[in-house]
């Protein structure tokens, strides 16, 4: 029963085998992604179909009371970044062992929750955009003052342009942060994972500083002397974060040991 | 939740020839303070055979399985996996990890969303998949691919991890205790569908299992660790050797125990019969034949109990 390690293979032989090794990457990528974003709408749906019930319902009473104010409606919309930060934790740790145990590598796992902050959030950056379009076309129809009051880098939902490239950013970074905080459970445990939580948060503060979008971000950028920087420098600290979430990312999952069965089925019934 | 992937519907490549593997003095701690789960284990498993992994509760067969699966790194030494004459590092290696498969106590499986899709990811995934018999196996285990495994019982959990398993055609395929919870039928169907699948299609396997009478038939090799130490590796007809079991008329075969250790003694009126541990010879076995008794190898279980066997914290444990 023994045997000892022999030639090294052939360079067509080596060529033929990283083909297989690259379309295995691939297959794993896509895998990755097609499932996390998929899962991400799936459960997306509940929360967009919750999220325009409960901010018409907003606009109603505000109509009948006849004081009719857009910010109100705006923080419903205003809140996908924040669903998709609590999707960001729950969906890679359902997926992560079992993404290893059908073949696939951390790389590739890497590298599907990379191109699924990217789908996820220019996808919900367009509902955001979208919903915020109409909002402003309703606003404005019935002669209602369309303006927020929240936001500095867009001023009503007539920029979509300016909106989906804010929002994206946002939902993008807080995707990710949410991986990292949840990956970094999974990697070090109770006490790592909370010392953890602090460096993961760093992205979507970062984010929020530059794009001076939502509650805090404003007065974040405010108190750090960059409120009123241009649009160009704004989407230049977004990309930033997003780069930044995507490292922690891969630092998190980089040579990450799996945990026994027990514990991913236990984080996986939450 | 609900998987958006589907499975491939053209025939999946022929997989490469089955892998072996190689540890060499591989050490793994889970912590700083804890014991060796692995402490120095060396070992080599042959591409294209059925190989049995035995050791007690905690003696590192898991381990060992995460290792070769790339589930983790050793602390030290090496562990390489490949066909042969291309064994290499597994961890991380795309290569490696696309042509093993791990099938863990209770599988890596969503338990939370259908069977299906669990499957569908496999499936896009592993390119030597084989729907087909992934639907026959479910079907013969009596799971529905519309249940959850959440919803299923714990011998259904397992059968499904077996079917996902045999389903995924990997060269080197590893079931870790997939039994557990499964019912006498279930089990032996799996052993039969383990056994016409490795006929037709080789691969290696190997087998981590308690239950050593119900599946020593099938080993053609066998690895014994305890403690995290290898205590043996090799194929099962020596391992078989080791010893030799007598059976007769009493007086007779106490003859011919003689002093030797005897692994265990059984007795009904006044036939007898005994294992006995060590080489027993061409001319004593003739003699033993000659004289009236039935000659035959150890059972691999009866070796195992040996060889693992800890005088005093078994009665411990036993009280």
């Amino acid at each position: 029963m023994s045997t000892e390690t022999h030639p090294r293979p052939s360079a067509e032989r080596a060529a033929e085998r990283a083909a297989l090794a690259a379309a295995a990457h691939r297959r794993g990528v896509r895998a990755a992604t097609e499932y996390a974003v998929g899962v991400t709408w799936y459960v997306g749906i509940w929360f967009w179909a919750i999220a325009i019930v409960v901010g018409a319902t907003i606009l109603v009473v505000m109509q009948r009371n006849g004081d009719v104010d857009v910010d109100a409606v705006n923080s419903v919309m205003d809140s996908a970044r924040f669903f998709l930060f609590v999707l960001g934790i729950v969906v890679p740790l359902s997926m992560v062992a079992l993404h290893v145990a059908a073949g696939g590598t951390r790389r590739s796992f890497t590298h599907g929750l990379w191109l699924s902050g990217v789908v996820v959030g220019v996808s919900y950056g367009l509902a955001v955009a979208a919903v915020g379009w109409f909002q402003w076309w309703l606003f404005t129809r019935n002669g209602w003052s369309a303006t927020s009051a929240q936001h500095q880098l867009y001023a009503d939902g007539s920029e979509v342009g300016l909106v989906l490239l804010v929002q994206s950013l946002l939902c993008a970074t807080y995707f990710l942060a949410g991986v990292v905080i949840a990956l970094g459970y999974y990697r070090a445990g109770f006490w790592g994972g909370t010392a953890l939580v602090p460096v993961a948060v760093v992205p979507a503060a970062l984010a929020e500083i530059s794009l001076q979008s939502g509650w805090f971000g404003r007065a974040l950028a405010d108190w750090v002397g960059l409120a009123g920087a241009p649009v160009w420098a704004a989407t230049l600290g977004g990309l930033a974060a997003f780069t930044l979430a995507a490292l922690l990312v891969r630092a998190v999952l980089r040579n990450l040991a799996l945990r026994p069965v027990e514990f991913a089925a236990s984080v996986a019934r939450g | 939740m609900n998987a958006r992937t589907a499975p491939s519907t053209s025939a999946p490549p022929s997989p490469p020839e089955p892998f072996g593997a190689q540890l060499r003095d591989v050490v793994v701690r889970y912590g700083s303070d804890d014991d060796a789960a692995l402490d120095g284990a060396t070992l080599t498993i042959r591409p294209g055979t059925i190989t049995g992994l035995l050791g007690r509760n905690g003696a590192g067969k898991t381990t060992l399985a995460a290792l070769l699966a790339a589930f983790r790194r050793p602390t030290s030494g090496t562990v390489r996996v490949g066909a042969d004459g291309e064994l290499e590092d597994p961890f991380e290696n795309p290569w490696s990890t696309t042509h093993v498969q791990l099938v863990r106590e209770s599988g890596d499986v969503w338990g939370d969303s259908k069977a299906k899709d669990t499957l569908d990811y496999y499936a896009a995934l592993r390119p030597h998949w084989d729907a087909d018999l992934a639907a026959r196996l479910l079907d013969e285990f009596e799971i529905s691919p519309r249940k959850h495994p959440d919803q299923m019982s714990r011998g259904k959990r397992s059968a499904f991890g077996a079917a996902i398993g045999l389903a995924s055609r990997a060269p080197l395929t590893i079931f870790d205790e997939v039994y557990l919870g499964m019912d006498a039928p279930s089990r032996y169907a799996f052993y039969d569908a383990l056994l016409a699948d490795y006929a037709e299609h080789p691969r290696t396997i190997v087998l981590s299992s308690h239950l050593i009478d119900e599946v020593e038939r099938l080993f053609e090799d066998v690895v014994v660790i305890d403690r995290g130490k290898v205590l043996l590796a090799e194929p099962a007809e020596d391992v078989r050797s080791r010893g030799v079991s007598l059976t007769g008329p009493a007086e007779l075969v106490e003859r011919f125990v003689d002093g030797r250790e005897v692994l265990a003694r059984q007795r009904l009126g006044g036939t007898a019969q005994v294992t006995l541990f060590g080489a027993f010879g061409t001319d004593e076995r003739a003699a033993a034949t000659g004289a009236g008794l039935e000659v035959g190898s150890v059972p691999v279980q009866d070796l195992f109990v040996h060889l693992t066997r800890r005088p005093g914290s078994d009665r411990e444990e036993a009280r």
